[in-house]
Protein backbone atom coordinates (compact mmCIF):
# COMPACT_ATOMS: atom_id res chain seq x y z
CA UNK A 1 0.00 0.00 0.00
CA UNK A 2 1.51 3.18 -1.17
CA UNK A 3 2.02 5.95 1.64
CA UNK A 4 -0.60 8.17 0.04
CA UNK A 5 -3.07 5.46 0.50
CA UNK A 6 -1.82 5.18 4.54
CA UNK A 7 -2.08 8.76 4.95
CA UNK A 8 -5.67 8.86 3.52
CA UNK A 9 -6.89 5.96 5.62
CA UNK A 10 -5.56 7.73 8.65
CA UNK A 11 -7.66 10.99 7.84
CA UNK A 12 -10.86 8.82 7.39
CA UNK A 13 -10.32 7.08 10.95
CA UNK A 14 -9.80 10.31 12.38
CA UNK A 15 -12.67 11.31 11.23
CA UNK A 16 -15.15 8.09 12.10
CA UNK A 17 -13.96 8.42 15.42
CA UNK A 18 -14.83 12.60 15.38
CA UNK A 19 -18.31 11.57 14.04
CA UNK A 20 -18.90 8.50 16.76
CA UNK A 21 -17.72 10.93 19.22
CA UNK A 22 -19.81 13.45 17.91
CA UNK A 23 -22.98 11.31 18.12
CA UNK A 24 -22.58 9.79 21.33
CA UNK A 25 -22.12 13.33 22.58
CA UNK A 26 -25.26 14.39 20.67
CA UNK A 27 -24.87 17.76 21.91
CA UNK A 28 -24.03 20.39 18.74
CA UNK A 29 -22.85 22.99 21.24
CA UNK A 30 -20.01 20.80 22.63
CA UNK A 31 -18.62 18.47 19.48
CA UNK A 32 -20.17 19.16 16.22
CA UNK A 33 -19.60 16.49 13.86
CA UNK A 34 -17.57 16.56 10.52
CA UNK A 35 -20.90 16.20 8.55
CA UNK A 36 -22.25 19.09 10.40
CA UNK A 37 -19.25 20.96 9.65
CA UNK A 38 -19.34 19.36 6.23
CA UNK A 39 -22.06 21.23 5.32
CA UNK A 40 -21.38 24.08 7.14
CA UNK A 41 -18.58 24.56 4.82
CA UNK A 42 -20.51 24.51 1.89
CA UNK A 43 -22.72 27.22 3.10
CA UNK A 44 -19.93 29.65 4.46
CA UNK A 45 -17.75 30.12 1.25
CA UNK A 46 -21.11 31.46 -0.33
CA UNK A 47 -21.14 34.58 2.44
CA UNK A 48 -19.40 37.66 1.91
CA UNK A 49 -17.11 38.01 4.22
CA UNK A 50 -15.60 34.37 3.59
CA UNK A 51 -13.08 35.13 1.13
CA UNK A 52 -12.32 38.79 2.32
CA UNK A 53 -11.34 36.98 5.91
CA UNK A 54 -9.20 34.99 4.26
CA UNK A 55 -6.98 37.01 2.32
CA UNK A 56 -6.97 39.46 5.18
CA UNK A 57 -5.56 36.97 7.25
CA UNK A 58 -3.51 35.13 4.62
CA UNK A 59 -1.82 38.84 3.71
CA UNK A 60 -0.95 39.37 7.47
CA UNK A 61 0.28 36.18 8.32
CA UNK A 62 1.84 35.99 5.15
CA UNK A 63 3.48 39.41 5.18
CA UNK A 64 4.76 38.73 8.82
CA UNK A 65 6.24 35.37 7.69
CA UNK A 66 8.11 36.79 4.58
CA UNK A 67 9.64 39.64 6.77
CA UNK A 68 10.97 37.31 9.58
CA UNK A 69 11.99 34.70 6.75
CA UNK A 70 14.19 37.73 4.95
CA UNK A 71 15.26 39.13 7.95
CA UNK A 72 16.00 35.66 10.06
CA UNK A 73 18.39 34.43 6.95
CA UNK A 74 20.37 38.13 6.87
CA UNK A 75 20.77 37.82 10.84
CA UNK A 76 21.54 34.34 10.56
CA UNK A 77 24.52 35.04 7.64
CA UNK A 78 25.84 37.94 9.43
CA UNK A 79 25.94 36.04 12.52
CA UNK A 80 27.47 32.93 10.97
CA UNK A 81 30.12 35.74 9.57
CA UNK A 82 30.82 37.61 12.80
CA UNK A 83 30.76 35.95 16.27
CA UNK A 84 29.83 39.18 17.76
CA UNK A 85 26.81 39.75 16.05
CA UNK A 86 25.35 36.04 17.38
CA UNK A 87 26.45 37.03 20.48
CA UNK A 88 24.33 40.23 20.12
CA UNK A 89 21.73 38.63 19.04
CA UNK A 90 21.95 35.81 21.21
CA UNK A 91 19.11 37.65 24.29
CA UNK A 92 17.19 38.83 21.85
CA UNK A 93 16.39 35.18 20.39
CA UNK A 94 15.81 33.66 23.31
CA UNK A 95 13.50 36.56 24.94
CA UNK A 96 11.27 35.61 21.58
CA UNK A 97 11.72 32.17 22.06
CA UNK A 98 10.73 31.89 25.58
CA UNK A 99 8.39 35.09 26.21
CA UNK A 100 4.64 33.30 25.76
CA UNK A 101 3.04 34.71 23.14
CA UNK A 102 -0.09 35.92 24.37
CA UNK A 103 1.96 38.21 26.76
CA UNK A 104 3.52 39.64 23.09
CA UNK A 105 0.28 40.10 22.01
CA UNK A 106 -1.24 42.61 24.60
CA UNK A 107 1.97 44.13 24.39
CA UNK A 108 1.57 45.15 20.44
CA UNK A 109 -1.90 45.30 21.01
CA UNK A 110 -0.89 48.83 23.13
CA UNK A 111 1.44 49.93 20.25
CA UNK A 112 -0.23 48.68 17.05
CA UNK A 113 -3.52 48.83 15.54
CA UNK A 114 -5.12 45.48 15.98
CA UNK A 115 -4.86 45.18 12.27
CA UNK A 116 -1.30 45.09 12.00
CA UNK A 117 -0.86 42.75 15.05
CA UNK A 118 -0.94 39.64 13.30
CA UNK A 119 1.67 40.57 11.03
CA UNK A 120 3.93 41.44 14.31
CA UNK A 121 3.12 38.35 15.62
CA UNK A 122 3.25 36.01 13.06
CA UNK A 123 7.09 37.95 12.33
CA UNK A 124 7.94 37.35 15.59
CA UNK A 125 7.26 33.39 16.23
CA UNK A 126 8.97 33.06 12.65
CA UNK A 127 12.01 35.39 13.37
CA UNK A 128 13.89 32.94 16.27
CA UNK A 129 13.15 29.64 13.84
CA UNK A 130 14.53 30.72 10.72
CA UNK A 131 17.55 32.29 12.19
CA UNK A 132 18.31 29.61 14.67
CA UNK A 133 18.03 26.61 11.95
CA UNK A 134 19.91 28.97 9.41
CA UNK A 135 22.54 29.32 11.96
CA UNK A 136 22.93 26.21 13.02
CA UNK A 137 23.55 24.89 9.37
CA UNK A 138 25.97 27.69 8.85
CA UNK A 139 27.91 25.88 12.06
CA UNK A 140 28.05 22.72 10.28
CA UNK A 141 29.62 23.65 7.54
CA UNK A 142 32.40 21.19 6.75
CA UNK A 143 36.00 23.25 7.77
CA UNK A 144 37.65 21.76 4.41
CA UNK A 145 35.50 23.27 2.24
CA UNK A 146 35.94 26.61 3.67
CA UNK A 147 39.57 25.82 3.41
CA UNK A 148 39.16 24.79 0.03
CA UNK A 149 37.69 28.45 -1.01
CA UNK A 150 40.22 30.27 1.42
CA UNK A 151 43.02 28.59 -0.33
CA UNK A 152 41.15 29.15 -3.92
CA UNK A 153 40.56 32.78 -2.72
CA UNK A 154 36.72 32.72 -3.47
CA UNK A 155 34.63 35.33 -3.73
CA UNK A 156 32.46 35.89 -0.86
CA UNK A 157 29.28 35.71 -3.00
CA UNK A 158 30.64 32.69 -4.43
CA UNK A 159 31.72 30.91 -1.51
CA UNK A 160 27.81 31.26 -0.18
CA UNK A 161 26.48 30.10 -3.10
CA UNK A 162 27.95 26.61 -3.48
CA UNK A 163 28.97 25.97 -0.04
CA UNK A 164 26.92 27.39 2.26
CA UNK A 165 23.71 27.56 0.84
CA UNK A 166 23.93 23.74 0.00
CA UNK A 167 24.92 23.33 3.46
CA UNK A 168 21.91 25.58 5.10
CA UNK A 169 19.80 23.54 2.80
CA UNK A 170 18.29 20.86 5.21
CA UNK A 171 18.13 23.25 8.12
CA UNK A 172 16.42 26.19 6.01
CA UNK A 173 14.09 23.54 4.76
CA UNK A 174 13.25 22.20 8.26
CA UNK A 175 13.14 25.83 9.92
CA UNK A 176 10.27 26.78 7.15
CA UNK A 177 7.75 24.09 7.67
CA UNK A 178 8.07 24.30 10.97
CA UNK A 179 7.56 27.91 10.89
CA UNK A 180 5.17 28.46 8.59
CA UNK A 181 2.84 25.95 11.16
CA UNK A 182 3.54 28.35 14.27
CA UNK A 183 3.06 31.52 11.70
CA UNK A 184 -0.26 30.47 11.40
CA UNK A 185 -1.35 29.56 14.63
CA UNK A 186 0.09 32.88 16.44
CA UNK A 187 -1.22 35.20 14.02
CA UNK A 188 -4.50 34.07 14.26
CA UNK A 189 -3.88 33.67 18.26
CA UNK A 190 -3.55 37.13 17.70
CA UNK A 191 -6.57 38.33 15.56
CA UNK A 192 -8.71 36.31 18.11
CA UNK A 193 -7.30 38.35 21.05
CA UNK A 194 -7.12 41.94 18.98
CA UNK A 195 -10.36 41.26 16.96
CA UNK A 196 -9.39 42.98 14.00
CA UNK A 197 -12.62 43.73 11.57
CA UNK A 198 -12.98 40.82 9.19
CA UNK A 199 -10.59 38.68 10.23
CA UNK A 200 -10.55 34.80 10.80
CA UNK A 201 -10.02 35.95 14.00
CA UNK A 202 -12.89 37.89 14.13
CA UNK A 203 -14.99 34.79 12.74
CA UNK A 204 -13.69 32.70 15.32
CA UNK A 205 -14.30 35.12 18.12
CA UNK A 206 -17.83 35.75 17.01
CA UNK A 207 -18.66 31.80 17.00
CA UNK A 208 -17.28 31.73 20.71
CA UNK A 209 -19.86 34.28 21.53
CA UNK A 210 -22.34 32.95 20.20
CA UNK A 211 -21.36 28.87 20.85
CA UNK A 212 -21.39 28.40 17.14
CA UNK A 213 -19.02 25.17 17.58
CA UNK A 214 -20.03 24.34 13.99
CA UNK A 215 -18.80 27.70 12.23
CA UNK A 216 -15.62 27.38 15.29
CA UNK A 217 -14.89 23.93 13.40
CA UNK A 218 -15.63 25.21 10.27
CA UNK A 219 -13.56 27.97 9.94
CA UNK A 220 -10.53 26.12 11.93
CA UNK A 221 -10.88 23.51 8.81
CA UNK A 222 -10.34 26.52 6.53
CA UNK A 223 -7.50 28.09 8.83
CA UNK A 224 -5.72 24.42 8.39
CA UNK A 225 -6.39 23.98 4.69
CA UNK A 226 -5.38 27.25 3.91
CA UNK A 227 -1.85 27.21 5.99
CA UNK A 228 -1.14 23.40 4.70
CA UNK A 229 -1.83 25.19 1.13
CA UNK A 230 0.62 27.89 2.23
CA UNK A 231 3.20 25.69 3.54
CA UNK A 232 3.16 23.52 0.16
CA UNK A 233 3.45 26.73 -1.84
CA UNK A 234 6.39 27.92 0.13
CA UNK A 235 8.26 24.64 0.29
CA UNK A 236 7.85 24.62 -3.67
CA UNK A 237 9.37 27.52 -4.38
CA UNK A 238 11.85 27.14 -2.29
CA UNK A 239 12.79 23.89 -3.36
CA UNK A 240 12.48 26.11 -7.35
CA UNK A 241 15.06 28.12 -6.14
CA UNK A 242 17.36 25.77 -4.54
CA UNK A 243 16.97 23.69 -8.03
CA UNK A 244 18.01 27.11 -9.90
CA UNK A 245 20.59 28.37 -8.28
CA UNK A 246 22.63 25.52 -5.76
CA UNK A 247 22.84 22.71 -9.14
CA UNK B 1 59.51 33.13 -9.00
CA UNK B 2 60.96 32.02 -5.78
CA UNK B 3 62.00 28.80 -4.34
CA UNK B 4 60.17 27.46 -1.20
CA UNK B 5 62.41 27.27 1.50
CA UNK B 6 61.32 25.79 4.62
CA UNK B 7 63.63 26.64 7.43
CA UNK B 8 63.97 23.82 10.71
CA UNK B 9 59.96 24.06 11.12
CA UNK B 10 58.07 22.10 14.00
CA UNK B 11 54.97 21.44 14.93
CA UNK B 12 53.17 19.72 17.56
CA UNK B 13 49.31 18.95 17.62
CA UNK B 14 48.96 18.51 21.44
CA UNK B 15 51.23 15.66 22.69
CA UNK B 16 51.84 14.61 19.39
CA UNK B 17 55.44 16.24 17.90
CA UNK B 18 54.64 16.01 14.21
CA UNK B 19 57.45 17.54 12.46
CA UNK B 20 60.97 18.70 14.39
CA UNK B 21 63.49 21.04 13.17
CA UNK B 22 62.81 19.69 9.29
CA UNK B 23 64.45 21.70 6.61
CA UNK B 24 64.16 21.34 2.64
CA UNK B 25 64.20 23.89 -0.53
CA UNK B 26 61.55 23.01 -3.29
CA UNK B 27 62.80 24.71 -6.50
CA UNK B 28 60.51 26.61 -8.54
CA UNK B 29 60.15 25.03 -11.88
CA UNK B 30 60.57 21.65 -10.47
CA UNK B 31 58.50 18.99 -9.03
CA UNK B 32 59.62 17.67 -5.61
CA UNK B 33 57.54 14.69 -4.22
CA UNK B 34 57.53 14.31 -0.66
CA UNK B 35 57.59 11.09 0.85
CA UNK B 36 57.37 8.98 4.65
CA UNK B 37 55.44 6.99 6.18
CA UNK B 38 52.05 7.31 7.24
CA UNK B 39 52.09 9.89 10.63
CA UNK B 40 55.12 11.60 9.46
CA UNK B 41 53.98 14.98 8.88
CA UNK B 42 53.54 15.21 5.33
CA UNK B 43 49.97 16.54 5.00
CA UNK B 44 50.94 18.80 7.60
CA UNK B 45 54.16 20.35 5.66
CA UNK B 46 51.76 21.26 2.82
CA UNK B 47 48.88 22.32 4.91
CA UNK B 48 51.87 25.03 6.63
CA UNK B 49 53.06 25.88 3.02
CA UNK B 50 49.35 26.86 2.31
CA UNK B 51 49.52 28.65 5.26
CA UNK B 52 46.81 26.66 6.47
CA UNK B 53 48.46 25.41 9.83
CA UNK B 54 51.66 27.43 11.18
CA UNK B 55 54.43 26.45 12.59
CA UNK B 56 55.64 26.40 16.31
CA UNK B 57 59.07 27.69 15.41
CA UNK B 58 60.89 28.15 12.28
CA UNK B 59 59.66 29.82 8.97
CA UNK B 60 58.84 29.13 5.52
CA UNK B 61 59.65 32.22 2.69
CA UNK B 62 58.39 32.61 -1.05
CA UNK B 63 54.82 30.36 -0.08
CA UNK B 64 53.15 34.23 -0.80
CA UNK B 65 50.98 33.88 -4.07
CA UNK B 66 48.25 31.88 -4.78
CA UNK B 67 48.51 27.96 -4.84
CA UNK B 68 46.75 25.50 -6.87
CA UNK B 69 46.33 22.53 -4.59
CA UNK B 70 44.82 19.22 -4.89
CA UNK B 71 43.49 18.17 -1.28
CA UNK B 72 43.48 14.48 0.37
CA UNK B 73 39.81 14.29 0.18
CA UNK B 74 38.32 16.14 -3.32
CA UNK B 75 36.72 18.94 -1.52
CA UNK B 76 34.34 19.27 -4.59
CA UNK B 77 30.47 20.63 -4.00
CA UNK B 78 28.60 17.60 -4.52
CA UNK B 79 25.18 19.05 -6.15
CA UNK B 80 26.66 20.99 -9.15
CA UNK B 81 28.51 19.71 -12.27
CA UNK B 82 32.01 19.25 -12.86
CA UNK B 83 31.76 22.22 -15.09
CA UNK B 84 30.61 24.64 -11.86
CA UNK B 85 33.41 22.67 -9.77
CA UNK B 86 36.07 23.28 -12.08
CA UNK B 87 35.23 26.86 -13.38
CA UNK B 88 33.99 28.19 -9.90
CA UNK B 89 38.03 29.07 -9.44
CA UNK B 90 37.88 31.38 -12.40
CA UNK B 91 37.25 34.81 -12.50
CA UNK B 92 34.81 35.40 -16.01
CA UNK B 93 32.60 33.71 -18.64
CA UNK B 94 35.72 33.37 -21.35
CA UNK B 95 37.38 31.22 -18.08
CA UNK B 96 34.56 29.00 -17.94
CA UNK B 97 35.36 27.43 -21.93
CA UNK B 98 39.05 26.46 -20.32
CA UNK B 99 37.00 24.95 -17.38
CA UNK B 100 35.52 22.69 -19.93
CA UNK B 101 38.48 22.40 -21.97
CA UNK B 102 40.59 21.00 -19.17
CA UNK B 103 37.66 18.48 -17.90
CA UNK B 104 38.09 17.08 -21.77
CA UNK B 105 41.67 16.92 -21.54
CA UNK B 106 41.15 14.88 -18.41
CA UNK B 107 38.92 12.45 -20.41
CA UNK B 108 35.69 13.88 -18.95
CA UNK B 109 34.26 14.97 -22.16
CA UNK B 110 30.70 13.09 -21.58
CA UNK B 111 30.32 14.37 -17.57
CA UNK B 112 31.70 17.67 -17.89
CA UNK B 113 27.57 18.40 -17.06
CA UNK B 114 26.95 15.89 -14.84
CA UNK B 115 26.48 16.42 -10.99
CA UNK B 116 29.40 15.49 -9.07
CA UNK B 117 27.81 13.61 -6.97
CA UNK B 118 26.91 11.30 -9.55
CA UNK B 119 30.39 10.17 -10.63
CA UNK B 120 32.53 7.68 -9.76
CA UNK B 121 35.79 8.15 -6.88
CA UNK B 122 37.79 8.15 -9.96
CA UNK B 123 35.75 10.74 -11.67
CA UNK B 124 35.54 12.71 -8.79
CA UNK B 125 39.38 13.21 -8.21
CA UNK B 126 40.29 14.27 -12.15
CA UNK B 127 37.50 17.13 -11.09
CA UNK B 128 39.70 18.14 -8.22
CA UNK B 129 42.47 17.55 -10.08
CA UNK B 130 41.12 19.96 -13.32
CA UNK B 131 40.33 22.46 -10.86
CA UNK B 132 43.66 22.88 -9.54
CA UNK B 133 44.99 23.06 -13.08
CA UNK B 134 42.99 25.63 -14.17
CA UNK B 135 43.25 28.00 -11.08
CA UNK B 136 46.35 30.58 -12.00
CA UNK B 137 48.13 29.40 -8.70
CA UNK B 138 52.31 30.09 -8.64
CA UNK B 139 52.68 26.46 -7.18
CA UNK B 140 51.02 22.94 -7.73
CA UNK B 141 50.46 21.39 -4.11
CA UNK B 142 49.23 17.96 -4.29
CA UNK B 143 48.13 15.64 -1.42
CA UNK B 144 48.13 12.03 -3.20
CA UNK B 145 46.43 12.92 -5.85
CA UNK B 146 45.97 9.53 -7.78
CA UNK B 147 44.21 7.91 -5.51
CA UNK B 148 41.50 5.97 -7.06
CA UNK B 149 42.80 6.29 -10.63
CA UNK B 150 43.88 3.30 -12.69
CA UNK B 151 46.98 2.97 -14.50
CA UNK B 152 46.04 4.45 -18.04
CA UNK B 153 44.27 7.27 -16.82
CA UNK B 154 47.29 8.12 -13.54
CA UNK B 155 49.55 8.32 -16.85
CA UNK B 156 47.19 10.19 -19.25
CA UNK B 157 46.53 12.74 -15.64
CA UNK B 158 50.20 13.25 -14.92
CA UNK B 159 51.05 14.36 -19.07
CA UNK B 160 48.63 17.15 -18.39
CA UNK B 161 49.68 18.09 -14.96
CA UNK B 162 52.97 18.32 -16.63
CA UNK B 163 51.94 20.31 -19.60
CA UNK B 164 50.22 23.07 -17.72
CA UNK B 165 52.46 23.48 -14.50
CA UNK B 166 56.29 22.52 -13.44
CA UNK B 167 56.30 24.11 -10.11
CA UNK B 168 54.93 21.45 -8.13
CA UNK B 169 55.13 19.79 -4.87
CA UNK B 170 53.45 16.30 -4.29
CA UNK B 171 52.50 14.18 -1.76
CA UNK B 172 53.22 10.29 -2.37
CA UNK B 173 53.46 7.26 -1.04
CA UNK B 174 54.76 5.78 -4.83
CA UNK B 175 58.36 5.89 -6.03
CA UNK B 176 57.01 4.94 -9.13
CA UNK B 177 54.68 8.17 -9.33
CA UNK B 178 57.47 9.77 -8.35
CA UNK B 179 59.41 8.55 -11.31
CA UNK B 180 56.45 9.69 -13.59
CA UNK B 181 56.34 12.80 -12.30
CA UNK B 182 60.32 13.18 -13.37
CA UNK B 183 60.62 14.47 -9.13
CA UNK B 184 63.09 14.77 -6.84
CA UNK B 185 62.30 13.63 -3.68
CA UNK B 186 62.43 15.00 0.00
CA UNK B 187 61.64 11.83 2.63
CA UNK B 188 60.23 12.90 5.73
Amino acid sequence: MSRTAKKIIAVVLLLAVWQAAAMLLDQKVLLASPVQVFIRLFTLWKEPEFVSAIVFSLLRIAGGFLLAFITGNILAVLAGKHEWIEILLSPVMITIKTVPVASFIIIALVWLSSRRLSIFISFLMVLPVIYNNVLKGIRCIDVKMNEMAEVYRLPWGRKFRYIWLPAIKPYLFSGTSIALGMAWKAGIAAEVIGIPEGSIGEMLFNAKIYLNTTDLFAWTVIIVAVSVLCEKAVMWLLEKAYERYCS
Amino acid sequence: MKDIAVNGISKSFGEKRVLENFSAVFPAGKTTCIMGESGSGKTTLLRMILGLEHPDQGSIEGNAGPMSVVFQEDRLCEGFSSAVNVGMVLNDKEDKKSAEKMLEEMGMKDDINTPVSQLSGGMKRRVAIARALVFHGEWLIMDEPFKGLDEDTRAKVIDVIKNNYDSVIMVTHSIDEAKLMNAQIVEL
